[in-house]
């Protein structure tokens, strides 16, 4: 096979670990006293021991909770055959008491090859969820709920996480409830009676150290003993690549990258687009790959926005700036336009236009998300007098002006001015 | 597929008819409506077009195009949903569709234009997913009714399962098929068109995260999710955040890409080279869409070509001179109008008209020319209610009793005052109220009032054209059919000269605003001969 096609044998296979949860995070499970072991701790001893219990995973998006979840259940699954029954919910779909009541009784269904009945009343279905934590408390089987979002099924009257925690302290049950959210607080938006029925055990999930999101990296871009690829190629491959690994630039560029998001996610998708870019002819990936990944991924919406704009609307932009500067109260475009008036009159451009032109290049600068309406109430109002606002501050519109391929000099002076 | 994938298609393919080939598919083909959809629906009509062809379709785009390839990667292969994000007209949804004929894979698209609200943004995709067409056997009803996000999950998840697995059987198939109906590989692909309109929605705070989230929640390898969108990311406010697809940008073309799109398919390569050298840059320093600036051009171009006896020989030096100076003054009109569109007048025999519309037409550049002729049609006792309402929005009330007395007072208006310091400075603090806080509002009653009292002056001065017309034009107001004034009214708003705000919750009756401009107002009062200016409150 010719180097490009293993190359991109190469690629395909990176992409799909990178696109596998699993695969990454099984990462963090080797190494010793991470949440993994103590998750496992905690369930696999519910399991054993036929008690209750709840917990809570916390932690910033991304950074693996309903991963590293998966993973242990995966685990506990093989391990414990048939004393598991797993059931998911999730706060985004779930949250309302009746959608949750019958996803329960319809996931408990089907595991139990019973007959799901979707015309199933509200009272139905939790006579049905409490004759089942019963039943499956006398055949020692742990009923295990993971309710993803946590913090969203705190709204309302919280009926549901007090019934499934109440049904918890009854001896006859055999349930762990896992909470996964990204609100670091969520155990205080609980109520007061659910609270006091919960366990405060809470597991914190960080954005790791560089040091592990360098042997992550290496994880993940190393090529596994394949039998599709040939030996030398994967060694050639994997002794480049930790070549550029050891490489300062790509130490600096991934410290870059942590600076504004440091989770795990995050340098997914940078591995993504990095392995996306590799260039087949040369048959391995290079530190321009990572270096050009880095741009894509950050991007700067408003100044690109701020470059795409036309000169009239570079025009209104300004001033707008200067009439925040002169510190009136609000501005609407009326006023946008008497200030554009004495500019054409002070300076004699030669780009004066009419009102209606005008007021397109400002419906466009609405579109563009660089202006907003201060207020939603004045829906009754036609766009030209309610009061708007400037999203970009002064810093913003300059460094756009002058990364502006036409921007008229005239601008540039009425800008720094007023600086 | 065929009836909902390739009419949007068409459409796209129309509207991109500047920045495409000349699509060598035919016209859609009427689907025979009994037939039963296939997987070969899913995926784009037509032949299938290499990576070079595609670059050349879409000029200035080479770059957004090899990365949405290679995101999209080889065949089989998962991806990461992605963001396209980008201002209007610069070709996002027709680079992402076109892509997939090239690619030949299966892809669902629905527009968040056409399902405006959750539960059809469900329907739609589970229809297209389901192979479900709708028609009048079934009542027109979609495959599945679901309105919930779980519902919407769970069946999403069954229908994705059911779909790839006949894709698994495709492909054991053998691919000695027509390049036209291939279907390449086993994943399919969910495109979301205009996700901007879904901040908007009611439940926008629990769809945003869902639609972003769905690729990790559907937990299916083989489905990839690519967004388009107007807005960038970081206008989709959410409380607790997303998960983050990945962004990729689509710049507004420059001027060398918008020169390389408007000469595609020209008739007359030099001639409307010539013609671009004269109106791109001026028009480039306005707006740099490609749907604003054809809608300018092309009767520009119209009028560019006017002289020129033939139109297929490339015109030489002198040539080009002649049509610039004919097309000169024409450019500086064109670029102070947005898109108009001329009215077709009821009565014939409007040669009148056209030459005051050639003699309006050579007025100074820069300065918008107002007709003296409205271009729409409305009943008189209409335009006496406009006229009413606006008096009623740019007056205060108090005046009422004084401007509508008997003798029609204008009289008493003009006090004379000594000039000030400090009136110069109130009248320059009372214009900048105005200029912010727009027309006032009123109640119905005022309004009515207003109505009556015009009229009756008006009957006054209509008095000749009243025996002419047999009284025609003065019964409205004297026999006073409540209801017909109403009815205006109403027709009034839906046509937005008047809009309803919000009632006080004090006096408990709706208050109307009245948003014509000025120079609207007085033209339909001129067209009344009703002295306007006599009522206006000048401060």
């Amino acid at each position: 096979m010719g180097v490009e096609n293993l190359a991109e044998l190469a690629k395909l296979i990176i992409r799909s670990r990178i696109a596998d949860p699993s695969f990454v995070f099984s990462f963090f499970s080797q190494l010793p006293d991470s949440n993994y072991s103590k998750l496992k701790y905690i369930i696999s001893s519910s399991v054993t021991e036929a008690c209750n219990n709840s917990v809570l995973l916390l932690g910033p998006r991304g950074c693996g909770k309903t991963a590293v979840l998966e993973l242990v259940l995966e685990d506990l699954l093989k391990e414990h055959p048939d004393m598991i029954s797993v059931v998911k919910l999730n706060g985004l779909l779930h949250s309302d008491n009746n959608c949750a009541l019958k996803e329960i009784a319809r996931q408990v269904c089907l595991e139990h090859q019973l007959q799901f009945s979707k015309m199933a009343s509200f009272d139905e279905n939790t006579q049905f969820l409490l004759s089942i934590l019963r039943e499956c408390g006398l055949a020692h089987k742990t009923i295990v709920f993971v309710l993803e979002e946590f913090d969203l099924f705190t709204e309302g009257k919280q009926r549901l996480l007090y019934s499934l925690l109440d049904a918890l302290q009854s001896v006859s049950s055999q349930a762990v409830v896992v909470g996964v959210s990204c609100r670091l607080d969520a155990d205080q938006l609980l109520e007061k009676r659910v609270r006091s029925r919960f366990s405060h055990r809470k597991l914190l999930f960080l954005p790791s150290s560089s040091e592990d999101f360098q042997r992550l990296v290496e994880h993940i871009l190393l090529l596994p003993m394949d039998s599709r690829l040939p030996n030398d190629f994967r060694a050639a491959f994997n002794e480049k690549l930790l070549n550029i690994l050891a490489d300062e630039e790509f130490k600096g560029v991934i410290d870059q990258l942590c600076y504004s998001d440091s989770t795990v996610s995050q340098l997914l998708r940078f591995l993504f687009c990095a392995v996306c870019h590799m260039d087949l002819s040369s048959g391995s990936l290079s530190i321009e790959n990572f270096k050009s990944a880095l741009p894509s991924i950050q991007r700067q919406p408003k100044l690109e926005a701020l470059k795409d704009c036309s000169v009239l609307e570079l025009y209104l932009l300004v001033c707008m700036k200067r009439l925040e500067v002169k510190e009136l109260e609000s501005c609407n475009f009326n006023s946008i336009m008497k200030e554009y008036k004495s500019i054409h009159d002070s300076f004699k451009t030669s780009d004066y236009y009419a009102r209606n032109v005008c007021l397109r290049a400002f419906e466009h600068l609405l579109q563009r998300g660089l202006i907003s309406f201060q207020d939603n109430r004045g829906q009754g109002q036609s766009a030209e007098f309610r009061p708007v606002k400037l999203l970009i501050s002064w810093h913003e519109l300059q460094q756009g002006l002058k990364s502006h391929r036409s921007c008229p000099a005239i601008l540039n002076k009425l800008m720094d001015r007023e600086g | 597929m065929a009836k909902d994938g390739s009419p949007q298609v068409s459409r796209r393919a129309r509207r991109a008819s500047l920045n495409t080939t000349t699509p060598n598919s035919k016209a859609p083909k009427a689907a025979n409506i009994s037939q039963p959809l296939t997987i070969k629906d899913l995926v784009f009509h037509g032949e299938s077009i290499s990576l070079d062809e595609l670059i050349n379709s879409f000029p200035g785009r080479r770059a957004q195009i090899l990365e949405l390839v290679q995101f999209l990667g080889p065949l089989n292969s998962p991806t990461i949903p992605l963001f396209v994000y980008g201002g209007a007209s610069t070709g996002k949804t027709s680079t992402v569709l076109y892509m997939f004929r090239h690619l030949k894979r299966p892809f669902i698209y629905c527009s968040c234009v056409s399902c405006y609200s959750p539960r059809i943004l469900f329907e739609s995709i589970l229809n297209q997913l389901l192979l479900h067409r709708k028609n009048e056997s079934g009542g027109y009803l979609s495959a599945k009714r679901c309105e919930k996000p779980s519902d919407f999950v769970n069946l999403l998840r069954e229908a994705l399962t059911a779909l790839i697995d006949i894709l698994k059987g495709n492909m054991g198939k053998s691919s000695s098929k027509k390049s036209s109906s291939q279907v390449n590989g086993r994943m399919v692909y969910l495109v979301f068109d205009h996700l901007e309109l879904v901040r908007e929605w009611d439940k926008s705070d629990s769809i945003i995260p869902l639609l972003f989230n769905l690729y990790n929640l559907l937990k299916i390898p083989e489905v990839g999710l690519i967004f388009i969108s107007k807005a960038s990311l970081d206008t989709f406010q959410s409380d607790t955040g997303f998960v983050e697809p990945f962004p990729v940008y689509f710049p507004d073309y420059t001027e060398d890409d918008l020169r390389q799109i408007f000469m595609r398919n020209q008739a007359n390569p030099k001639l409307y080279s010539s013609f671009l050298d004269l109106v791109l840059r001026p028009f480039y320093r306005i707006t740099r869409r490609v749907d604003e600036l054809s809608t300018a051009f092309s009767p520009l171009f119209k009028t560019y070509c006017e002289p020129l006896g033939d139109l297929v020989t490339a015109p030489s030096e002198d040539t080009r001179r002649k049509l610039f100076s004919h097309l000169q003054p024409f450019i500086s009109l064109s670029l102070n109008e947005t898109c108009t569109i001329s009215s077709q007048p009821l009565i014939k025999g409007t040669t009148n008209k056209d030459r005051n519309m050639r003699k309006s037409v050579f007025k100074k550049p820069g300065v918008c020319e107002t007709l003296d002729e409205i271009d729409f049609h409305m009943s008189t006792s209409a335009k006496y209610l406009l006229i009413s309402a606006f008096l009623a929005s740019r007056n205060p009330a108090t005046l009422d009793a004084s401007l509508f007395d008997s003798t029609g007072g204008t009289d008493n208006r003009k006090r004379k005052r000594k000039v000030s310091e400090k009136s110069i400075d109130q009248k320059e603090a009372k214009e900048q109220e105005i200029l912010m806080k727009g027309p006032g509002t009123f109640p119905l009653e005022r309004l009515l009032a207003i109505y009556q009292c015009i009229t009756s002056v008006g009957d006054y001065s209509l008095d000749d054209e009243e025996l002419q017309n047999g009284g025609s034009g003065a019964d409205g107001s004297d026999s006073g059919s409540m209801s017909d004034i109403l009815l205006q009214l109403s027709s009034l708003c839906s046509a937005n000269f008047i809009t309803k705000g919000g009632s006080c919750p004090l006096e408990g009756s709706t208050r109307y605003r009245s948003i014509v401009s000025e120079d609207v107002a007085l033209r339909v009062a001129r067209s009344l001969k009703f002295p306007l200016s006599k009522y206006l409150y000048r401060r």
